[in-house]
């Protein structure tokens, strides 16, 4: 029995899908996303049994530790992130045995050979059969100065896997998306690259795809024939929240519209694929990407607009004459035969209400209606409402209407609720399926540059007119759903948002 | 005693849902399958409702409990409640329905056609039989039916019974070695582990108590189907506690060995050293591992099967 051999003790029925043996090269380890994600995502991994045995992970910063004072950096660190898991010793001391430090400047070509002797060492020592995913928490200006450096020392490419994943934003801009993917491909080919969006992650924006495509009775009415507009929100109750100076330079358009948005508008609007296999998934996607209609510049005031909340000028870091959007509303068009002539409308912002994200696809009503207008006598009210609730109940309701109880036939909305939280949906935590997904090698839930280039293409005529643009900020107080231009941009189509 | 009927219990549930949704927070049903509960009535009901609490969070159902009153006269007798509970986040309690029955051994055949008519329609159902008690549904057709052999005073008898059931069968005991199952199948994913299968000579399993649970036959037996051979097993005494304390597969000096320690499992092979955590599961765990599965399992009959002949064999 050779080393080709399949384990005859798996049991993919039963047994959860588990990492292969491989290296974890972390740069960034002193970092934020390290501490409160990454490494609590690795030691869930390790409880769960779902880590190989021939596992190592290297960090990698500029401050200097051993090996021991990392691990019980790590240790210390990740204890508030856990989420009610158990930090036990015996576990925690076997998955410690797994961290490995190196200290180094990113710039320093040495840096990279040491990782490399490393690399070797473990190699023979876990077994790890020269497997290495290089995972990049760092500031994203390092990413090309990384690439290069791993390139240089020629450890991107060996008998076994290399891989690279990095966190958004890809870019600040559509020319910058494709530089960065330029230097990135000078080192990496695409197959070797995975791109993280973590909303891609969600157990429930998986979900929309078992909903759509799992069962046969809402995709027949999933198109223009049937439904009248979508909405997609993401609230966040929160401002920046000391994170001012960073923020500044994104804003809400790029921060979210750019990338969580557009890819569950994506997940949404796509065409159902023939088996659920990485590139069959997100060729769909980049289809549907490429298939939003560019705004004309004249077009984008029509079709996009900025929110800046009252008092963000006075958060800590932020410019006191700051032109940044913290709010951003978008109608999307997509030019194809399922969608044509359906509106998507977007929005993000801080300091909206509640911290809520949803899909509400709106269907068109009843072509006659036989019955007396329902008891609210808001037409608008009458119409089918799907939501599927991404955060933070997730779930899916479907609003009809039905008799009201009584004589007479007066009829009245009614809303049929799935709450995935009360069919035991306790599920994996994104950075866990992520972080699996790219040591096992499935791209499905990472986005390909073509999508990342058609995300930019959308968003790129606003961002060239709003940075053209003085707004009249702030336009709308914490606590409110944005800007009343917002409001304004549906009503001239007929629509209004939902509260959701 | 008083004529029971389905119609009556419904009409009692359908009360029960419309004065809980006058309540100040909405509640939400939820359903997924139902689960038909056979106990002695003497059975520990606190611990029962605990059980059937964390599982509803995990496969919400509605519980039909039935309790089961050994000798004396024919008796048959009901609660309706609602088990609920406010999911992490959310606005509205999940609730689920739970009707209680209490009957003679005498009688229980008068509930069989209750519980066939308030099984929740075009659900699964499931049927767990808890204690040393023989899968039988009262005629009631079941996707699923669940035992613990280990509750049984002899494993090879409850072995036996299991491995010649044509219906689909599962047992808590086979759900309580999948952390030890994963744990060997992870430490092979290692090739120089995996270079050792062909070459495996001895095989010894490590349990604790007078006699050997259906744990350490179940572990045995995976391992025999898992390598497609017959092969003699060593099943040794330890004093710790746990039901299966180690497991060594050994091949002409050289050995894989796996040893409980606390609440996890301590893997040794030459220079390969490593620890997974390996917790003991409630029984509400065990029960929604087997329920999660409900697709025909090829490993699990496999494994009984050798696991049944283990145990027939004495050692």
């Amino acid at each position: 029995m050779g080393q080709g051999t399949a384990n005859p003790f798996q049991d993919a029925l039963r047994f959860e899908r588990r990492a292969p043996a491989c290296a974890l090269v972390l740069f960034g380890a002193n970092g934020d996303l390290t501490r409160r994600k990454l490494i609590p995502a690795l030691y869930r991994l390790a409880y769960g049994r779902r880590l190989p045995a021939g596992f190592a992970v290297i960090g990698n910063s500029r401050t200097p530790f051993s090996d021991d004072s990392f691990r019980d950096r790590m240790r210390e660190g990740i204890r508030p992130f856990l989420e009610g898991m158990p930090l036990e010793e015996e576990v925690w001391q076997a998955f410690a045995r797994t961290l490995h430090y190196i200290a180094g400047d990113i710039r320093d070509p040495g840096l990279y050979q040491a990782i490399g002797r490393k690399l070797d060492e473990i190699s023979r020592e876990a077994a790890t059969g020269g497997n290495v995913l290089f995972y990049l928490a760092t500031q994203p200006s390092q990413y090309a100065t990384i690439a290069a450096g791993i390139g240089r020392a020629g450890l991107n490419q060996h008998s076994g896997w290399r891989r690279l994943v990095i966190e958004k934003p890809f870019g600040h801009d559509l020319e910058s998306a494709r530089e960065l993917d330029r230097e990135l491909h000078n080192v990496f080919d695409e197959s070797q690259i995975y791109r993280i969006d973590h909303y891609l992650g969600k157990e429930t924006v998986q979900n929309i795809l078992a909903f759509r495509f799992g069962n046969g009775i809402f995709e027949p009415l999933w198109n223009r024939r049937y439904i009248d507009h979508i909405q997609i929100t993401a609230a966040e109750s929160i401002g920046v929240e000391g994170r001012g100076a960073y923020y500044q330079e994104a804003g809400a358009l790029r921060d979210m519209v750019q990338n969580h948005l557009l890819q569950l508008m994506a997940t949404i609007g796509m065409e159902p694929v023939a088996a659920y296999e990485a590139d069959a998934v997100r060729d769909e996607r980049a289809k549907l990407l490429r298939s939003i209609r560019q705004m004309r510049p004249e077009d984008v005031d029509q079709n996009a607009v900025a929110g800046q909340y009252d008092g963000f000028r006075q958060e800590p870091g932020v410019d006191p004459d700051s032109q940044t959007d913290t709010y951003a509303a978008v109608t999307f068009f997509v030019d194809n035969w399922r969608w044509a002539g359906v509106p998507f409308y977007l929005r993000t912002g801080k300091r909206l209400p509640r911290r809520v994200t949803d899909i509400a696809i709106q269907y068109q009503a009843a072509p006659h209606a036989p019955f007396m207008e329902p008891a609210s006598g808001a037409a608008g009210f009458a119409a089918n409402l799907l939501v599927l609730r991404i955060q933070p109940e997730e779930g899916i309701s479907l609003r009809f209407l039905s008799k009201q109880p009584g004589t007479g036939m007066r009829l009245r909305p009614v809303t049929m609720d799935f709450n995935y939280g009360a069919a035991g949906g306790a599920g994996a935590w994104d950075y866990e399926t992520l972080l699996l997904d790219a040591m096992a090698g499935d791209s499905t839930l990472y986005i390909r540059q073509d999508a990342v280039e058609a995300s930019w293409m959308a968003v790129q005529p606003i961002l060239d007119v709003w940075s053209r643009k003085r707004f009249d900020f702030p336009n709308y107080a914490a606590g409110t759903w944005g800007p009343a231009a917002a409001d304004e941009m549906l009503a001239r189509r007929g629509h209004q948002w939902r509260n959701p | 005693m008083s004529e029971l009927s389905a119609e009556a219990i419904r009409k009692e549930l359908s009360s029960l849902w419309a004065s809980l949704e006058q309540a100040d927070e909405g509640v939400v049903r939820a359903c997924s399958m139902t689960l038909v509960v056979f106990a002695d009535e003497r059975d520990d009901p606190a611990a029962i409702g605990r059980t059937l609490a964390d599982l509803m969070r995990a496969h919400p159902h509605r519980a039909m409990l039935v309790r089961v009153r050994q000798g004396g006269e024919p008796v048959l007798e009901h609660t309706v409640s609602a088990q609920c509970w406010m999911p992490p986040g959310g606005r509205e309690q999940v609730c689920c329905e739970v009707v209680e029955f209490t009957v003679g051994e005498s009688n229980l055949g008068e509930l069989s056609p209750i519980l066939v008519a308030l099984a929740a329609p075009d659900l699964p159902v499931v049927s767990w039989h808890r204690g040393a008690r023989a899968p039988d549904t009262l005629g009631l057709r079941v996707d699923k039916r669940i035992v613990d052999s280990s509750a049984f005073p002899d494993a090879a008898a409850a072995l036996g019974m299991l491995a010649g059931e044509a219906a689909a069968v599962a047992d808590l005991a086979w759900a309580r070695i999948t952390c030890w199952r994963e744990i060997v199948a992870q430490a092979f994913e290692s090739a120089v582990c995996r270079e050792l299968l062909p070459r495996i000579e001895t095989v010894s399993v490590r349990y604790s108590g007078a006699r050997v649970p259906p744990e350490a036959f179940y572990l045995a037996g995976w391992i025999l189907h898992a390598l497609g051979r017959e092969q003699p097993v060593r099943f040794e005494a330890a004093a710790n506690g746990g039901r299966i304390e180690g497991l060594t597969l050994g091949a002409a000096g050289v050995s894989v060995s796996f040893t409980r320690h606390d609440s996890s499992v301590l893997i040794e092979s030459g220079s390969l050293r490593n620890c997974a955590a390996c917790p003991d599961r409630t029984e509400a765990g065990l029960l929604s591992e087997e329920i999660g599965a409900m697709a025909r399992e090829p490993v699990f009959l496999g494994a009984l099967r050798a696991a049944a002949k283990l145990a027939r064999g004495g050692r």
